[in-house]
């Protein structure tokens, strides 16, 4: 069974374009989704930034995992430590931040301006792995509860900055019914954690709801954006969107 | 989907190509003429390729290499065996300065002019070097001038030394080093002209060779990889086709035990994560350094079994 048969996701911007597959983007927003790999991935820049370092970011991401997740059989080495889906990801989301600090180094807008919060979930042999830096939330729905995978801490840390940013992957077994969900601190903020859980026990089999909901609670709230977040659910037998 | 912009890719470009030529340029003194030329106009037919074919095609990475032997040319040669791979390449280097510059829709005689120069220049330089040698004093240092053609004929013509290779085509077209001597009767303006028409030859077609074949043959002995900035990307001879799963020894002297397996790799930056037997990471490196060290000797392909 392919993957892409296996979940059901659809992804959306600020300005409310929703999608289910590719890379599309909004002023500083990257959001993409490639379900034959399992990957999602939010990439989210300043406000006065342009797109560029976000677009180069996902564009890494999407090709490191392309070329390595599938290229297993090459290898002699078993890994002990941790899975190749956590390790192709680390490697990756470490990649990207060489390269944002060394092209910063180069060029001429502020570094305010190049560098990004990076958030990605992909699914591999029966788990799921999760990574997120900076200003990105990452939960998992199941079983009623809203549980965050990966929480910002206190300190900021943004990919782009810090050369010793080792970022952690977080690994869980998934099951059917289960939703992941990425989104931006700030929109999380405003809808409340509660209200995105009661939302997903609601409406978990019609992802279009979901999406109305939280653009009813961002309006009710006075701001005139959608969420940007990327929504996955899991082994579902129909797929509603 | 919303449209790219393209503004960032265009002056991402130009920064790529300035940062290398101002790394081809700092290697050695190269005259007015040859700066000019590399950052008037060959930095056009570099933009271009960068623009339309992108930093990690084939056609980027081969021009890169024209580029680097392009300045490797124009140094001082040392020795019989260089100044005989300078005149090997030059066919090749030519044809493809002639394509590249085909790119950018140059006229026919602005064209000209341009390998009117190169001709001098190299005529320059294997003059220089043979002074050098038999001699052993560098009485013409190479140094910008404004009027270098003048002063450079000028030059040639009152040294006793003469050029002392002579360049001839068969009737198959093919060029070959006909004899290489000290006692050559040609003066030196008949062997600048003589390298102008076969310039001018090679431009037309009239010489054929295997391009790519001898490049990479000139590259591989003069090691030029080391002449490109290590900044940009680099395809590498030796890594360009390093497949995961490749081991390298990183340690060939056999004082500590360095070898990795190739676990992971990044093809838009470059990046390679080498394991050991263990599976733990022992070396994290870039394509361009992983060549350099298996060009040099320091690491080398191996074989592990696990």
């Amino acid at each position: 069974m392919s993957l892409s048969s296996m979940m059901s996701v659809v992804a959306q911007l600020e300005n409310g374009n929703a999608f289910s597959q590719g890379t599309q983007h909004f002023g500083a927003q990257v959001l993409s989704v490639k379900q034959d790999l399992g990957l999602s991935i939010m990439a989210l820049g300043y406000d006065h930034a342009d797109d560029t370092p976000a677009n180069k970011a996902v564009e890494i991401l999407l090709d490191d995992i392309e070329l390595n997740l599938d290229s297993n059989e090459k290898r002699s080495v078993r890994l002990t430590n941790e899975s190749l889906a956590a390790l192709c990801l680390r490697e990756s989301v470490e990649n990207i931040n060489d390269y944002l600090i060394s092209s910063l180094n180069q060029e001429h807008p502020p570094k305010s301006e190049k560098i990004i919060g990076l958030a990605a979930i992909l699914l591999h042999d029966n788990q799921f792995y999760c990574i997120a830096t900076n200003d990105i939330y990452c939960f998992l729905f199941g079983g009623e509860e809203l549980i965050p995978l990966v929480a910002p801490s206190g300190d900021p840390n943004p990919i782009g900055v810090d050369p010793a940013l080792r970022p952690e992957v977080v690994s869980r077994e998934y099951s059917p019914g289960n939703v992941l969900l990425m989104i931006s601190v700030k929109d999380i903020t405003v809808l409340g954690l509660e209200f995105v859980r009661l939302t997903l026990s609601r409406f978990k089999d019609n992802m279009e709801m979901v999406l109305q909901q939280f653009s009813v609670r961002m309006r009710r709230n006075g701001l005139k954006h959608d969420p940007a977040l990327i929504l996955c659910c899991v082994q579902y037998a129909e797929k509603k969107y | 989907m919303q449209k790219k912009n393209t503004e960032p890719d265009a002056r991402n470009a130009l920064l790529v190509v300035e940062r290398l030529l101002d790394k081809l340029v700092s290697k050695a003194d190269y005259s007015s003429h040859v700066i000019g030329f590399l950052h008037d106009t060959w930095k056009l037919v570099l933009c271009n390729i960068f623009l339309t074919k992108g930093e990690s095609s084939k056609h980027w990475k081969h021009l890169k290499k024209i580029s680097s032997m392009l300045c490797w040319s124009l140094q001082a040669k040392n020795g019989i065996e260089e100044k005989r791979m300078l005149v090997e390449a030059l066919p090749s280097l030519l044809h493809a300065l002639s394509r590249g510059l085909d790119l950018i829709q140059m006229e026919p005689e602005q064209k000209q002019e341009v390998f009117k120069m190169l001709a001098i220049e190299h005529a320059r330089i294997i003059r220089h070097s043979l002074e050098i040698e038999t001699t052993g004093i560098d009485k013409n240092p190479a140094s910008p001038d404004k009027n270098m053609l003048k002063a450079q004929l000028a030059n040639l013509e009152s040294n006793t030394c003469e050029i002392d290779y002579i360049l001839s085509e068969e009737a198959t077209g093919d060029i070959q080093v006909v004899d290489i001597n000290t006692s050559s009767t040609h003066s030196s303006s008949d062997v600048i002209q003589s390298m102008d028409d076969f310039s001018t030859n090679v431009q037309e077609g009239k010489i054929q060779f295997n391009d790519e074949e001898i490049i990479e043959l000139v590259m591989q002995q003069v090691s030029l990889a080391n002449e490109e900035p290590s900044e940009t990307t680099s395809d590498g001879e030796h890594t360009q086709n390093l497949a995961i799963g490749v081991w390298v020894n990183f340690d060939t002297s056999g004082t500590i035990n360095k070898v990795g397996e190739l676990f992971w790799k990044s093809r838009v930056t470059g990046k390679c994560v080498f394991l050991n037997e263990q599976g733990h990471k022992i070396v994290t490196i870039s394509e361009s350094d992983l060549d350099a060290e298996l060009k040099s000797g320091k690491a080398e392909l191996t074989k592990v079994r696990i």
